[in-house]
Order: C-alpha cells, then sequence, then structure tokens
C-alpha cells in the first residue's frame, strides 16, 4: 500500500497508487463504512459489557480486568476490521491485487488477534514484592479453554485443509477448471487449486499453531494476586473465549471464502452459453455441476452462519464453569 | 491451599517451598494422587525462577513424597497419615505456644532442640 492516494472524482471515492485506482461510489462506500462502525460497535459493546459484568473484588482485580479487556478489544477489532475488508472488498470490488492476499487476509485478521492476546499476557503485571503466594493448584490448557469453540477451531481448520486437498486434486490447472474441450477448451477461475491451496494451508496451520500456543500463555501467565482461584480461573477462561472464538470464526470464513470460489466456478461450468443462429446466446451445461456449485454456495452460507453463531451466542452456564464467580478476595 | 515465599528469608525458597508441602501432605490437605502445579505454573505464580520450583519438587521425589510422570505431571505419592496422638500433641502445642506469644520460628527452633535431646533424658523428665 505503499504510495497510496485516497481521491475523489464526482461521485465516486479512489483508492490506490498510480496505475492501480479503485473507486467505489459515495453511497456504497458510506454503507460499506456503515456496516464496518455498527459491527465495531456491537463487538466493542459485546466485549466491554463483558468486562464490566466481572465483578473485583480487589484493585489488582480491576488491573487485571483492565487488562485483559485493553488485549482481547485491541486484537478484536484489527480482526474484526481485516474481516470486513474480505467482505467489503468483495462487495465493493476493491481489494488485493494478489489473489492469494485476499484468500489468507482471514487467517492475517486471526494473527491480530492472537498477537494483540499474546503482547497481553507477556506484559501480564509480575509479582512483586518480598512476599509472594500463590494457590497450589493444578491447571491445564483444557482446564482454562471453553470446550466447543477450541473444537471447532480444529473442525474448521480440518474441513478447510480437506476441501483444500480435494479441489486441488479435482483442478485442472493450478488455480482453475477447464469447461469445454479442444479449441473450446476455457479456464474458469479463480478455482481454489494448489496456486491457493498451499498459502492458504499453510496459514492454517499456522494460525492453530499459534492458537494453541497463546492458549498456553493464557494458561501459564501469573495468576491475579488476592482474588479466589475461580476469579482467576474466570479471567483467563474469557481471555482464552476471546480467543478461540475469534479464531473458530476466522477459520469459519476461510473455509466458507473456499466453498464459495469452488461453488461459483461449478456453478459457471455448468451454465455454458452458445451462439442461436437466430441471434442472441442459448444457454447449455451439466445440471450436476449446477447442482455441485450451488450446494457448495448453500454450504458456504451454513459454515458462515455457524460461525458467527459461535462467536456471539454465548455457552450454557454448565459448559462453562467458574463464569463470573461472586467477587471473592482472599486475605492475603 | 495456598503457599507463600519469603524473598527477604534466610531460607532458601526452595527449601521454604518444599517444607510447605511437606506439611500439607503431613496434615492430610494434600491427598496422595492429588497434582500439583507445573513447575512453569508455581514459578510463574510466585514470581520466582522456575529452577526453584524444579529443585523444591526435586526434593521432594528425592524424599518419597512426589512422583513425576509422563503426561500427569507432578503427583503426591506419600500416603495421607492417618491422624494420632502426636498430632492432636502438635496441634495443642501451637496453641499454646500462640497463647505465650512465641513466635512460629522460635517454636520450631524450641522443637528442634528438643528432638536433639536424647530420647532417655526426655523420658527422666
Amino acid at each position: 500500500m505503499t504510495g497510496g492516494t485516497v481521491g475523489i472524482d464526482g461521485n465516486s471515492i479512489c483508492i490506490g497508487g498510480a496505475g492501480a485506482m479503485s473507486c467505489v461510489e459515495w453511497t456504497r462506500a458510506a454503507i460499506y463504512l456503515g456496516a464496518v462502525i455498527a459491527l465495531l460497535a456491537l463487538v466493542l459493546g459485546v466485549l466491554l459489557w463483558d468486562a464490566l459484568r466481572t465483578t473485583t473484588p480487589s484493585r489488582a482485580a480491576a488491573r487485571a480486568n483492565r487488562h485483559a479487556t485493553l488485549a482481547s478489544t485491541i486484537g478484536v477489532v484489527v480482526m474484526v476490521v481485516l474481516l470486513t475488508w474480505v467482505f467489503g472488498g468483495v462487495a465493493l470490488g476493491v481489494w488485493p491485487r494478489d489473489g492469494r492476499v485476499l484468500a489468507v487476509l482471514p487467517a492475517l485478521a486471526g494473527a491480530s488477534l492472537l498477537v494483540a492476546q499474546a503482547v497481553g499476557q507477556l506484559t501480564w503485571p509480575r509479582p512483586s514484592g518480598a512476599h509472594r503466594e500463590a494457590e497450589l493448584v493444578s491447571r491445564t490448557v483444557a482446564d482454562v479453554t471453553p470446550l466447543w469453540p477450541r473444537r471447532m477451531v480444529f473442525a474448521w481448520a480440518g474441513t478447510a485443509l480437506a476441501l483444500l486437498a480435494v479441489f486441488a486434486l479435482v483442478a485442472d490447472g493450478p488455480r482453475s477448471l477447464t469447461q469445454g474441450t479442444g479449441r473450446f477448451a476455457e479456464p474458469i477461475g479463480p478455482y481454489p487449486g494448489w496456486y491457493y491451496g498451499l498459502p492458504m494451508s499453510l496459514a492454517i496451520v499456522a494460525t492453530v499453531t499459534a492458537t494453541e500456543l497463546v492458549l498456553r500463555l493464557i494458561t501459564l501467565r501469573p495468576a491475579v494476586v488476592g482474588v479466589s482461584v475461580d476469579w482467576d480461573l474466570h479471567l483467563r477462561r474469557r481471555s482464552a473465549g476471546h480467543v478461540t472464538r475469534g479464531i473458530q470464526l476466522v477459520l469459519a470464513v476461510s473455509t466458507a471464502g473456499i466453498l464459495v470460489a469452488a461453488g461459483w466456478v461449478h456453478l459457471a461450468l455448468g451454465r455454458d452459453a452458445y451462439p442461436l443462429e437466430s441471434g442472441g446466446y442459448g444457454v447449455t451445461g451439466s445440471p450436476a455441476q449446477q447442482h455441485l456449485g450451488a450446494g457448495l454456495m448453500v454450504l458456504a452460507v451454513g459454515v458462515l452462519l455457524a460461525g458467527v453463531v459461535m462467536a456471539f451466542v454465548p455457552l450454557r452456564r454448565g459448559q462453562r464453569d467458574a463464569s463470573a464467580p461472586d467477587a471473592l478476595a482472599v486475605p492475603s | 491451599m495456598r503457599i507463600t515465599v519469603d524473598l527477604d528469608s534466610a531460607t532458601p525458597q526452595y527449601e521454604q517451598i518444599r517444607a510447605q508441602v511437606v506439611a500439607l501432605i503431613t496434615a492430610g490437605a494434600l491427598g496422595e494422587g492429588e497434582r500439583l502445579p507445573t513447575v512453569r505454573t508455581l514459578a510463574a505464580d510466585l514470581g520466582i525462577a522456575p529452577g526453584t520450583v524444579a529443585r523444591a519438587y526435586r526434593e521432594l521425589e528425592s524424599a518419597g513424597q512426589v512422583a513425576t510422570r509422563r503426561r500427569v505431571g507432578t503427583v503426591v505419592t506419600a500416603p495421607t497419615r492417618s491422624p494420632g496422638r502426636t498430632d492432636e500433641i502438635a496441634r495443642e502445642l501451637v496453641d499454646t505456644a500462640r497463647r505465650e506469644g512465641i513466635s512460629g520460628p522460635d517454636l520450631l527452633d524450641l522443637v528442634r532442640s528438643a528432638l536433639l535431646a536424647p530420647p532417655n533424658a526426655r523420658a527422666a523428665e
């Protein structure tokens, strides 16, 4: 984006550098920006509500609550901005020129969340003073991580990798399927072959690995002084929940993107236009390809909805033990 | 179960940890098979070097109080002793010392001096 400029041209706003200017109508740009701001307001509202309902029994607890909230807020805001760029770019036609960058953009959004959380955990206030205390209680990553969001991280990652492998095998070229035969053969893309599949697979594996490392950091960070074990565990579970919910959403978006790209190409394969003798064009093609394409599109919408639901819908109380415990101050 | 470490104490930090874990096992607060936090977890919570906690765990392991198992971590292996007459007298001793204003370290010095005395001398008293 070096040397990029923003200009106004009549009813449009133009973004880009020399030779690569993308222009969007004011009204569409305003709708997009409004949607981004509304989404950010919703996400920030949920995060702040989650932070405010946590009772803080001491100044150290209040400071820890603020620290955890700040890390989550910065990470989630950057993640949402990058994710909305994926959707906004597609809707407005303003996207990175290299399709591989667009393909790994959801993973970059996830990386921003993970980096913010990692910095938050690494800068967690250390115990101070000559008199130190600790609960003699073991805790593991499984203890601090909500079960279902973590499962969904692995489920979406596994699904995305399997889909990329299948589509890479099915593809006729690095990033296309071929329509017609002989001299009428025409490549149709972008199809999620190995050209997109390789960087996406690496990004997905890196995202899952980094997620596990960040969850380990959350588990190992020093306990908050002067609060009960349950309160400290609640704060850890909240941070781990933000990480796993955000990352599963990012991976769901990646999975949905793979399905949309493949579905679009299969739909195109099922609708082959040919010139009519009477003039104009007729449409022919394979109904099977059309059904496959439509099925993949429907599946993509389902995956996206499931990811959004898992990101926002609170878990039942039984599934998140130690949630919002009473303010139990432990005398030191 | 809370353990404390005094960084200004003359007693080494690993010894403070070891002694408190032994006391918790002896008192029955830590039962056989119970898991201790990992070295890194306890070190992070106490804000001390992981090597210090590791040394305390090694000392406990060599005394047969705990065992480190792959995948499970460090678990208590010493069986909880059933409380007897000595436990009762120990509690009475602590209560008496508190009433007389004797501090914890001074009481421990008294017990150590009593342990140094020959058994027959104590019996003669």
